[in-house]
């Protein structure tokens, strides 16, 4: 092996964006600003390639995409996409992972056991583009053991021939065979509560305040925007709490203890109500915002997460932070889109 | 001359106006059994009108609502095409009106309500017999009046809400393949709790006071000796209380919601002794009470799969449109309760008093005979004079009486009142341009005797299952359904859900997609086709008979 596949977090800054992917080369950013991040390593857009290209997957791939025809824009050719995934991830997740590659994988993960001091060190294994695509690409929490780890890392790489890429990359005319990301192996937080925090207000742009969402459990309830989570709104100047809305929160996203998967859970009725964060927290959460933006010199649009096991304020982490894209302020509302629909579908104007 | 029909009434003779309407349906849910007088005079002043009110105010860009035509005593309906030159403008205020609905669909829905709640809060609380003759004839424009508003609620819910649930349905089967009949569609919209459900399971509760306080063998006794046997002991006149509570509550109710010439559980509390004593029998569970968490659970969870299949850009209008269309499904089942329950449970109140007034003054000679005046003839008699009132109103009565009698004896479908007019193969254009027209009468999906099937429907609730038919006309022979029958019906409507707990399948001639057997059959979780237009008259009490609420089918068997 010539090129360097693997890389530590710290070893890496947002230049290294095209060679690890933009959560890693975020993360690796993170890291060597000081800001409490999980441990853990990198694998390299390069893996991704090598991997599809020494298993022969890339080949095969090649041959079933030269039969295949569908329309993206026809939401009657969904089912064709959908089937050509499962065919496409199949090829994928079916191959072992090379000998040389597995190797220098176990080597990274024992070495985290080590650093964290914890056996079989539980993570989370994480996709990164190097262009961002949010929802597209998929994640594994919970992640234990060299064996696992290795069908993790390839189940991530196959995410990239789920249904909702395929058809993104058709609709977008980019190729269909071959799309490569990096991946992220990073110590999994046992959170008690995780969210979202944006360094301005996304509904109006107002840059004085810094706008948090939370619920109870791992970050995903929040992330997917499915649930209704706790809002609060803090003043980047007094950092005074402006605005708190604490929400009937159903569901939490936790780890199954008897199955190991990640799954939702009903949230206890005594938690439903409460708000998810203290006050103290959230000023803590609002201070890290404040100090990712002056880093980055731009607004950010983080994740963030609170553990179970260790003492305040040692138990925040941050988990993702990139800047604020521009359509976050403006973009067609869902009633538009619905209105438009009815027009087309129902009265044919 | 035909009573109180006005300009709707074809006068024997139809005018189709092909050019303006394109084809008319028979609206038998509307006209079987006939009714009386007085009620026609008020739904045909009301309806047409309301129905064209709300689409004027929410402006369906490709229909101005409902036009009405009476033709032997049977109700013909279509839906009014618009110019072309006015559908962009209408298309513009209709975008407006429904992003705020789409926004808040359950909002919409209770601010609707609301205002009538207003109003009953305030007409509740009045005590009618304790009125001079002046201030009753005001009362009784006062409920003139309430009828309008209560029409206008009424269709402005439909019209608002129903958009959202018809887009709703088209792409859930495009997106998902997952038709009205699948089992998840079910699933999306049910669970949600409301009025009409709350007065089913207050009613279990009081049939079940009767079990735990061990009074129920007076429900043994014929419906007019149970309550005098519950007066006799402790245990049965606490139980009366319950009871009484109950009627306070939930009493504003006759045995026919479109009537209100009947009267109202509050008024004759045995006529909800049945309804308790079914429930007793069957087992006193309520079964949307039971089932409700466990639904919404299951549909959360399949919404859940469902959103993880789109985009991650297309999820929230997905979600959007959900809620549209549950609040659209909760509200075309609670509004009966809101709207002709209360409404009529107090119109009929003051009719009611006036009546036995002008029968002590011997202007009518039945009490009952109000029923057959018109509302505009009614609402003088209370302050006429007694001795021009005497011939005139027993002369109207009379006349009136031998015309409704006439309608009665005239049956659906028949010679004189085929069940369409005008061009059927221009139903799919009826039913398309007006959303409410498609819920109510859409064509049945399919040729039954291609499939061999007896009927075929064009709505329903998933699942199939075989048994025994049972054939009722209307409300008066609830009494011949036993627990386990297939109900086969002209049609149900809100006053007979409690029956459904005791039923394996509903078939019913009318009705679409949210008409409300098929709405109460996804509740209760048993399989019905609706829209058969006549599967009433081709099936007999005692067929065997199979109903697929998938396939929107019913066959005999044993044949």
């Amino acid at each position: 092996m010539t090129e360097k596949l693997i890389y530590w977090l710290e070893e890496l800054g947002v230049e290294d964006n095209d060679l690890v992917g933009k959560k890693c080369a975020n993360l690796g950013e993170l890291t060597k600003a000081g800001v409490r991040v999980p441990p853990g390593f990198a694998l390299a857009v390069q893996a991704y390639e090598r991997f599809l290209a020494t298993t022969g997957a890339r080949e095969e791939m090649q041959r079933f995409l030269e039969t295949f025809k569908a329309d993206p824009n026809d939401p009657k050719d969904l089912a064709k996409f959908e089937k050509a995934s499962e065919v496409l991830r199949e090829i994928v997740d079916s191959k072992e992972m090379p000998s040389d590659m597995a190797d220098i994988i176990s080597a990274h993960y024992d070495k985290l056991c080590q650093r964290t001091g914890i056996s079989d060190v539980p993570v989370a294994v994480r996709s990164a583009g190097p262009v961002s695509r949010p929802g597209q690409y998929e994640t594994y929490l919970w992640v234990i053991g060299q064996k696992d780890l290795m069908k993790k890392i390839i189940r991530v790489w196959s995410s990239t021939f789920n249904h909702r890429s395929m058809v993104y990359r058709a609709q977008n005319g980019l190729p269909m065979e071959f799309d490569p990301i990096g991946c992220a192996v990073i110590q999994m937080v046992d959170a008690k509560v995780s969210g979202v925090m944006f360094t301005l207000h996304p509904a109006n742009g107002d840059v004085s305040k810094i706008v948090i969402e939370a619920n109870w459990g791992l970050g995903e309830s929040v992330v997917s925007g499915r649930l209704s989570p706790d809002f609060y709104v803090v003043d980047k100047q007094t950092l005074n709490i402006v605005e708190k809305r604490v929400s009937d929160k159903t569901y939490e996203y936790l780890l199954d203890p008897a199955t190991g998967a990640t799954d939702f859970f009903e949230v206890p009725q005594e938690r439903r109500n409460i708000p998810c964060l203290t006050d103290e927290e959230l000023v803590e959460l609002a201070k890290l915002g404040l100090f990712v933006e002056k880093h980055y010199g731009k607004p950010q649009d983080t994740e963030w997460t609170i553990s179970k096991d260790l003492p305040f304020p040692q138990n925040i982490f941050m988990v993702q932070s990139r800047p604020v894209t521009a359509k976050m302020s403006k973009k067609k509302t869902a009633t538009d889109t619905i209105l438009d629909m009815m027009m087309s579908r129902l009265y044919q104007l | 001359m035909p009573y109180g029909y006005y300009h709707y009434d074809w006068r024997g003779e139809p005018d189709l106006d092909p050019q303006y309407y394109d084809c008319w349906v028979c609206n038998v849910a509307h006209s079987v059994p006939a009714w009386t007088p007085l009620f026609t005079s008020e739904w045909y002043r009301l309806i047409p009108y309301a129905m064209q009110y709300a689409n004027d105010y929410i402006c369906e860009p490709t229909s101005k609502g409902w036009d009405w035509r009476i033709y032997n005593g049977y109700a013909y309906i279509t839906s009014i095409k618009v110019p072309e030159s006015e559908v962009e403008g209408r298309k513009q205020v209709y975008r407006e009106q429904l992003a705020s609905i789409i926004d808040d669909p359950w909002g919409y829905s209770e601010r609707l309500f609301s205002r009538l709640m207003e109003k009953y809060d305030y007409y509740k609380p009045l005590n009618v017999k304790e009125m001079r003759d002046c201030e009753l004839v005001q009362h009784l424009w006062d409920m003139a009046e309430l009828d309008r508003l209560m029409w206008e609620v009424h269709m402005l819910g439909w019209d608002g809400l129903l958009g959202g649930l018809r887009l709703w349905r088209e792409m859930l089967v495009d997106l998902f393949g997952i038709t009205p009949y699948d089992v998840r569609y079910a699933k999306l919209l049910s669970g949600f709790d409301n009025a009409l459900f709350k007065l089913n399971s207050d009613l279990t509760h009081v049939a079940a006071r009767a079990v735990e306080l061990n009074v129920e063998s007076n429900f043994s006794l014929p419906d007019e000796e149970v309550i005098p046997a519950m007066e006799q002991t402790e245990a049965g006149r606490e139980w009366l209380g319950e009871f009484d509570k109950f009627l306070n509550e939930h009493g504003y109710r006759s045995d026919r919601m479109l009537e209100f010439t009947r009267p109202t559980w509050l008024e004759k509390p045995t006529l909800a002794i049945p309804d308790i004593r079914r429930i007793i029998s069957a087992g006193v569970s309520h079964a949307p009470d039971i089932l409700r968490h466990q639904l919404r659970k299951e549909g959360e969870e399949i919404e859940r799969e469902l959103l993880a299949k789109l985009p991650s850009d297309q999820r929230e209008w997905f979600h959007k449109l959900t809620q549209c269309a549950q609040a659209a499904h909760s509200w075309s089942e609670s509004h009966d309760y809101w709207c002709e329950f209360q409404t009529y449970g107090l119109r009929r109140r003051a009719i009611k008093e006036l009546s036995e007034r002008l029968y002590r003054k011997d202007i009518i000679d039945d009490p009952e005979d109000t029923a057959y005046l018109l509302h505009q003839d009614l609402i003088y008699a209370a302050v006429i004079q007694e001795k021009v009132g005497k011939k005139y109103f027993r002369d109207l009565i009379k006349r009136n009486k031998e015309e409704f009698e006439y309608y009665k004896s005239i049956p659906p479908g028949g010679d004189t009142t085929p069940l369409f007019l005008g061009d059927p193969s221009k139903l799919p254009l009826v039913a398309g341009r007006d959303t409410l027209f498609g819920v109510v009468a859409a064509p049945p999906a399919e040729d039954a005797a291609k499939v061999g099937a007896v009927a075929v429907g064009c709505a329903g609730a998933p699942g199939i299952v075989e048994g025994t038919a049972r054939v009722i006309a209307s409300a008066s022979e609830w009494d011949q359904i036993k627990p386990g029958d297939i109900l086969v019906c002209p049609m149900t409507d809100a006053t007979w859900t409690p029956l459904f707990a005791l039923l394996k399948g509903v078939v019913t001639d009318s009705g679409g997609l949210l008409a409300h057997p098929a709405i109460v059959c996804r509740e209760y979780g048993i399989p019905a086709v609706c829209g058969t237009f006549d599967a009433s008259k081709k099936i007999k009490t005692g067929d065997r008979i199979r109903v697929d609420g998938n396939l929107l089918r019913v066959y005999k068997l044993d044949q």
